[in-house]
């Protein structure tokens, strides 16, 4: 399957590095994901977060069972680049130097050519006679100074430029309750993301999270799990507080996922 | 890779950056409608043109600094444009920087770090710089969450020198100078002392162990801390203060406080006990790398799965904090964002 997307392991973490995928898995999986990284237009605020983009533990497993991704791992990144990528990249530095070069020239060019009449004007009022026009122009084109070196501008690349090959990461995860529970939320067509700054295991939207607001909080338990009044109580205040359904979510002895919401009536 | 005509706008660009997409307002019920899918759609190819873009800098703004694999930190060969007071530490002239600080900066297009010869990307100052013990991935996303907006923080050596100075404790000197293990003090001449508590006791009994919670190495403290050293105006006049700081007074402190640790307990390190990862100071003009000063929070970083500390454990952690840092406790995961959350004492008003 060479259509399957690459989700590279790193320290710990599953990150997707490639924007193209992230939106693949938003529009075509329903993943939504969590941007960390600073995005680079704008990097000192927090509304908005760059690549890369990580995955949930039940988001990648989701994945993974259903082989739409396979986990790789770019060993070779953790070492110094080899000979022939540090002389690419001096290579391609040179030559960006010189494209920036021509180019700043060429918008010089362009400014003077636009400022020509004026030009001309001042010269045929200094002589005082009848000034060619063209050589004046070429005159102040040759006046044009070489672009400092300074000036130039330097890409900081967000992946390697050159292409590189991850090898198959020693990565397995373990099916829990929370990743059968969203694999089934996930089935039934929800949107599903991180629920622990709702006090649950998962928020479930009906649609786009950019669109729409969550409907549930969907709590995962185990089922002979003992449930206290007190954590009743504790689930459905917050249920009501944010205007969401509590869902307690668990798998019954047929191994089914049974659900539960919570409707709190108090005041 | 960007072609050069692509630099040059970038360039041209970065003087007034586009601002970010704006939402429109969330529904709560989906229609499925045609119009419904292409406005999301759309929502969507928007923020991915934002995603898309990569990052340059002007050669002369952007710093270079080379990645050093034995000592863990990034060494910065020439400092270029501005901010430099703020980041990194400086040692024997040089300025390092410690491999949070130094992939913060690259997202920032502040930084291009060089290893071994050829400069990294962002996704290989992921893989190198995010190693578990050097700093992990859930330490960086707490770590540049405040970063972005604006807060400084300062790594926490263990058993560490950070915040408590001996300067902070201007007043105890004489106390700790001695070999017993309390202070007997003694008011002869009540005048000295302010009228609101003139007609309390005079004579107090100070214990010795209650000033040394907060530092590891005791000998360390009694022995730097001279009183000819201190410039502390409120030792110039005839009343000199006893002790700095709300540690009498404080009511989560009083003898007949809810929770009354016994030494054994605080003084014990637990496994479990919540490490300090860094010092915080807020956002400002003020902050100076070779004077910070008393630090605003004190970071401790935990994971979502972990258990809610033990009260001896928070207990603990806020007397190392010290009287003017606020201990708090940032928890994060994958796929969710960092939160805070710190435990402080109240009087009951009963």
């Amino acid at each position: 399957m060479n259509n399957m997307i690459e989700l590279c392991y790193c320290n710990g973490s599953v990150l997707v590095w490639n924007v193209e995928d992230a939106h693949r898995l938003r529009s075509e999986h329903r993943i939504v994901g969590n941007f960390i990284g600073c995005l680079p237009s704008l990097p000192r605020q927090d509304q908005m977060l760059g690549l890369p983009m990580e995955l949930m533990t039940e988001e990648v497993f989701h994945l993974v069972t259903r082989g739409i991704v396979k986990i790789v791992e770019f060993k070779q990144l953790y070492h110094p680049a080899e000979e022939q990528h540090k002389q690419k990249r001096d290579d391609m530095h040179k030559a960006s130097f010189s494209d920036q070069e021509i180019s700043f020239k060429e918008e010089r060019i362009k400014q003077l050519k636009q400022m020509a009449d004026k030009i001309i004007e001042g010269k045929r009022r200094k002589t005082n006679g009848i000034v060619d026009g063209d050589l004046v122009l070429q005159e102040e084109i040759k006046k044009i100074p070489k672009m400092s070196e300074d000036l130039m501008m330097i890409q900081i690349f967000t992946r390697p430029f050159w292409k590189c090959q991850g090898e198959a990461a020693d990565y397995t995860i373990n099916q829990t309750l929370r990743c059968r529970v969203f694999s089934d939320l996930w089935e039934k067509g929800y949107y599903i993301t991180a629920g622990e700054k709702f006090g649950g295991d998962f928020l479930v939207y009906p649609g786009d999270p950019f669109k729409f607001h969550s409907h549930y909080i969907a709590v995962c338990v185990d089922e002979h799990q003992l449930l206290t009044p007190y954590f009743l109580i504790q689930k459905g205040r917050l249920g009501t507080n944010v205007k969401k359904t509590v869902l307690l979510c668990s798998v019954n002895d047929n191994g089914e996922i049974m659900y539960q919401s919570l409707n709190w009536n108090g005041k | 890779m960007l072609s050069a005509k692509e630099l040059l706008d970038l360039r041209s660009r970065k003087a007034h950056p586009r601002s970010l997409p704006t939402m429109p307002p969330k529904d709560f019920v989906p229609t499925h409608s045609a119009e419904e899918t292409a406005t999301i759609n759309a929502i969507v190819e928007e923020k991915m043109t934002y995603l898309k873009e990569e990052r340059a800098e002007r050669r002369n703004l952007l710093t270079k600094a080379d990645w050093l694999p034995q000592e863990k930190v990034a060494k910065i060969e020439k400092k270029l444009g501005g901010g430099w007071d703020v980041y990194g530490f400086d040692k024997n002239g040089k300025t390092y920087l410690q491999p949070e600080e130094a992939l913060f900066l690259i997202e920032l297009s502040k930084l291009e770090l060089w290893y071994s010869g050829t400069p990294v990307s962002v996704q290989q100052a992921y893989q190198i710089l995010l190693v578990e013990d050097l700093c992990s991935t859930l330490k960086y996303r707490v770590y540049s969450h405040l970063c972005r907006q604006g807060y400084r923080l300062v790594r926490r050596l263990l058993f560490g020198s950070s915040a408590a100075e001996p300067s902070d404790y201007d007043c105890i000197p004489h106390l700790l100078a001695s070999a017993s293990e309390s202070v007997l003090i003694q008011f002869s001449d009540l005048e000295f002392l302010p009228e609101s508590i003139r007609n309390r006791e005079s004579t107090y009994v100070i214990n010795k162990k209650d000033f040394l919670h907060f530092c590891v190495d005791r000998e360390e403290v009694a022995t730097s801390i001279s009183l000819a050293s201190t410039n502390n105006p409120l030792f110039s006049g005839k009343t000199k203060p006893l002790l700095l700081g709300n540690f009498i007074g404080d009511p989560y402190y009083a003898n007949d406080g809810l929770y009354n640790p016994t030494d054994e307990e605080l003084n014990q390190i637990d496994e479990d006990d919540l490490q300090i990862s860094y010092d915080v100071y807020s956002p400002g003009r003020h902050f100076r790398k070779s004077n910070p000063g008393p630090p605003c929070f004190m970071l401790a970083i935990a994971e979502w799965s972990s258990n809610v500390p033990s009260l001896l454990c928070l207990e603990r952690f806020k007397r190392r904090c010290g009287p003017k840092t606020v201990p708090l406790v940032a928890v994060s995961g994958a796929g969710s964002g960092v939160s805070f959350y710190q435990l402080k004492g109240v009087v009951s008003p009963m």
